[in-house]
């Protein structure tokens, strides 16, 4: 069963999540702030770190401070990013690229 | 909008992140392997003389090169083609009677030897290899630990064996550029 650290200010957004992820099998941690986010890391592995992120300009840093806590791991989680809010065009892909994480967009309702 | 289409990007994402995730696990990391010779008739099988042009590893944005020397290029060769677990004494007898180590880059111009591994020196180029693969994957943001792709095994004599885990694409490549 894959292990997810699932990483959501949100928390009635998390629940969503969680739940949504059930379909593929899953044992989901989640958790709203990157200070937890990292110790949770640190303690114990796991394959994928999503990390919800609003919408903003600073929408990167979480995930930059959660890939540099993973990093420190001998086998670090894939992280995919969800971003909420409108399409910001390809750089953020290519950026995410760059620094080895996935992003995708959160359907909007 | 149902809650599960809502995030139906995210779960396959994540869906396929478990799943590349369980097979680098079982298969290893994909290592392309450059064979170039001048004179190579395209289909045909490595044959004598032919040169390692480079080893790389795929399954990434594009193959980057491993930056192998010549002898580390030849022993990774070994384990890629041999497919099996292999002693140091057996490496030093598949370099002295395979006629593509024993004839290594014989069609270079110019300086054409290349020190074959022995059995004493194996473990070190073993070494310098994972420590070369660990350097390469970390640049890629890929920590993966070495030990587990080149994997060394005793036996229940407590000899050891070493063993590639990889999937592995050999590409043959007109070896002028090389030479």
């Amino acid at each position: 069963m894959g292990q997810i650290l699932l990483f959501d200010p949100d928390a009635e957004h998390a629940r969503q999540i969680a739940a949504a992820f059930r379909c593929i099998s899953t044992q989901t941690v989640i958790c709203a702030d990157t200070q937890t986010a990292a110790s949770l890391i640190d303690a114990r592995a796991f394959d994928v770190a999503v990390v919800v992120a609003l919408p903003g300009l600073d929408w990167d840093l979480p995930v930059e401070f959660i890939r540099h806590s993973a990093l420190r791991r001998a086998e670090p989680p894939q992280i995919v990013c969800l971003l909420r809010g409108p399409y910001r065009g390809p750089s953020v892909r290519v950026y995410a690229a760059r620094k080895g994480f996935k992003v995708v967009y959160e359907q909007e309702c | 909008m149902s809650k599960s289409a809502k995030f139906a990007q995210l779960i396959q994402e994540v869906h396929v992140a478990l799943a590349e995730r369980r097979d680098l696990r079982q298969r290893g990391i994909h290592l392309i392997i450059t064979h170039a010779r001048v004179d190579h008739v395209p289909g045909t099988a490595c044959s004598a003389g032919e040169m390692i042009g480079d080893v790389a590893i795929g399954g990434v944005l594009g193959p980057v090169s491993l930056g192998l020397s010549d002898t580390s290029k030849l022993l990774i060769d070994c384990f890629c083609r041999y497919r099996m677990p292999l002693t140091a004494l057996r490496i030093e007898q598949i370099m002295n009677s395979d006629p593509f180590y024993f004839h290594y880059a014989a069609n270079r111009i110019g300086r054409t030897h290349v020190a074959l591994p022995d059995r004493s020196s194996v473990r070190v180029y073993v070494w310098r290899i994972r420590e070369q693969m660990e350097k390469v994957l970390r640049e890629l943001g890929l920590r993966f630990d070495a030990q587990r792709i080149l994997v060394s095994e005793a036996t229940e004599t407590n000899t050891l064996v070493y063993r590639l885990k990889a999937t592995v694409e050999f590409l043959h490549v007109d070896g002028s550029a090389c030479q």
